[in-house]
């Protein structure tokens, strides 16, 4: 469903990613992790092209966007299909909770307010934050930002949510409520791609485990793949001093 | 004992009100032309447009580097020399439009200052959900902007309301010919200028009592 070919970008004289093919497919949940600075999140805003990648290919259903040929509308319509959810949230701070849903279907998808607001509102059900629908995004807690957030995602209706870890920058008791929501996403077949340093949510929730290093997929492959029988020594050096 | 004739001073307050309407008009005006030209600066400013971009910062480099007064002296008699159509334009024309062009200068910096405080997420988190440039700007970056940028251009308008009085120097009647003219008609030089000064002053602090209410209405989130 969502395709990367021999993805490539620089900062300046930095290579971070070096050729990165990634693939996912409709319903999957694929967790990406690995040392810092290696590209991770890079890789994720390649994908909707929060930056623009220097060469490679994106393929998502029928849409094949080349980096060297691309064009300001395949941008949009890639941005269309795809949802970021930030390690800062970053929700509209000038927008209520329900209006940061209903921005997209507003704003993009032509909706008028009215049935905005009624998918709006079941959206925020699900996240399960309907009661704060009127109050500003400073008034909430971290934990509750990132379920707007995730429901602001949720809301341009992606074939895939790009998540960069979306719990770093939560107070340990908050990160609970909002891996348990990314969980009951997966359980409705959610196509996720998902950074994380949380090592047991990423063997919980995620069908796939791709280790990055160096601007390089290492390897890839199931939970059980990747922390039991770890055959290379940089992933087995990098989940052993994680898990102390 | 001071020599102050209270008496004068008081029969000149009616004649101070009646032109400060020419002072509130041009001041107003120019706050109204000088913010729109300030938005269209700070947005291509800030959009990096080719060739515009930096032909805002010579402009904004211009009116901030020069005194006003020799601004307007320059539109006024010295470009009219060059151009004759000029030599149409009203004194009151002349100082609006040299006082709008130069505020909007000053106002440009302070709402590209607004727009660069703005957390960098926020214009990333427009685009992933689709939205252009110019719409993320209009929808969520301006809006907090401007707020932002109201203590600043509180007190760009409250300069543009003190500069205006410079206008007298062309031939605009305003407040402050007024005053000129009442000091030098009577030899009351002190009363004439301390009531100017005093309208001044409580004109402007009811301008400072309107820009704390609109702070508080806009500090809902
Ligand atoms: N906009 C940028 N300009 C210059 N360098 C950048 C930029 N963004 C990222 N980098 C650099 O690219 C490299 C990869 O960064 P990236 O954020 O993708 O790493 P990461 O794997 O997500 O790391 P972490 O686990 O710490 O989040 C880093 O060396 C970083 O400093
Ligand atoms: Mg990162």
């Amino acid at each position: 469903m969502l395709k990367l070919r021999n993805i490539h970008k620089s900062f300046g004289d930095l290579k971070v990613l070096k050729g990165v093919d990634l693939e996912i497919k409709q319903g999957e949940v694929k967790a990406i992790i690995g040392p810092s600075g290696t590209g991770k999140s890079t890789l994720l805003r390649c994908i909707n092209y929060l930056e623009k990648p220097d060469a490679g290919e994106i393929m998502i259903d029928t849409l094949e966007l080349n980096a060297k040929t691309i064009t300001k509308q395949e941008i949009y319509e890639l941005r269309k299909s795809t949802a970021m959810v930030f390690q800062n949230f970053n929700l509209f701070k000038n927008k209520t909770v329900l209006e940061n849903i209903i921005e997209s279907l507003v704003l993009i998808k032509k909706m008028d307010r009215s049935t905005a607001i009624e998918i709006g509102i079941d959206i925020l059900k699900k996240v399960g934050i309907e009661e704060k629908k009127n109050v500003y995004p400073s008034k909430l807690s971290g934990g509750q930002q990132q379920r707007v957030a995730i429901g602001r995602a949720l809301a341009v209706n992606p074939k895939v949510i790009l998540f960069d870890e979306p719990t770093s920058s939560l107070d340990p008791e908050l990160v609970g409520e909002v891996l348990e929501l990314i969980k009951k996403l997966a359980k409705e077949n959610m196509t996720m791609v998902i950074v994380t340093h949380e090592m047991s949510f990423a063997k919980d929730v995620a069908d796939k485990i791709v280790f990055m290093d160096e601007g390089k997929i290492l390897q890839e492959g199931t939970p059980e793949e990747i922390f039991s029988s770890v055959t290379n020594p940089r992933i087995s050096k990098f989940i052993s001093r994680l898990s102390k | 004992m001071i020599d102050f004739d209270i008496q004068f001073a008081i029969r000149l307050i009616p004649l101070m009100m009646q032109y400060l309407k020419v002072t509130v008009m041009l001041s107003i005006l120019t706050m109204v032309i000088g913010l729109t030209i300030a938005f269209i600066i700070a947005l291509i400013t800030d959009a990096k447009i080719n060739i515009l971009s930096p032909l805002m910062r010579i402009y904004v480099s211009f009116f901030r580097g020069t005194p006003l007064l020799a601004q307007l002296f320059l539109l006024y008699f010295g470009l009219a020399q060059v151009f004759p159509v000029l030599i149409k334009l009203s004194a009151f024309n002349a100082a609006l439009i040299v006082l709008s062009l130069n505020s909007a200068a000053f106002m440009s910096e302070a709402i590209r200052g607004a727009i660069m405080s703005i957390d960098k997420g926020q214009m990333e988190a427009c685009l992933s959900i689709g939205m252009t440039y110019w719409q993320a700007m209009r929808r969520i970056i301006l809006p907090q902007a401007i707020r932002m940028a109201i203590p600043a251009l509180s007190n760009s308008f409250i300069n543009i309301v003190k500069s205006s009085s410079l206008a007298y120097t062309i031939g605009v009647t305003e407040m402050m010919a007024m005053a000129q003219l009442e000091a030098a008609s009577s030899y009351r030089y002190l009363e004439a200028f301390v009531v100017i000064i005093l309208v001044y002053w409580l004109l402007i602090s009811i301008l400072g009592h309107m820009q704390s209410k609109l702070e508080l209405r806009l500090n809902q989130y």
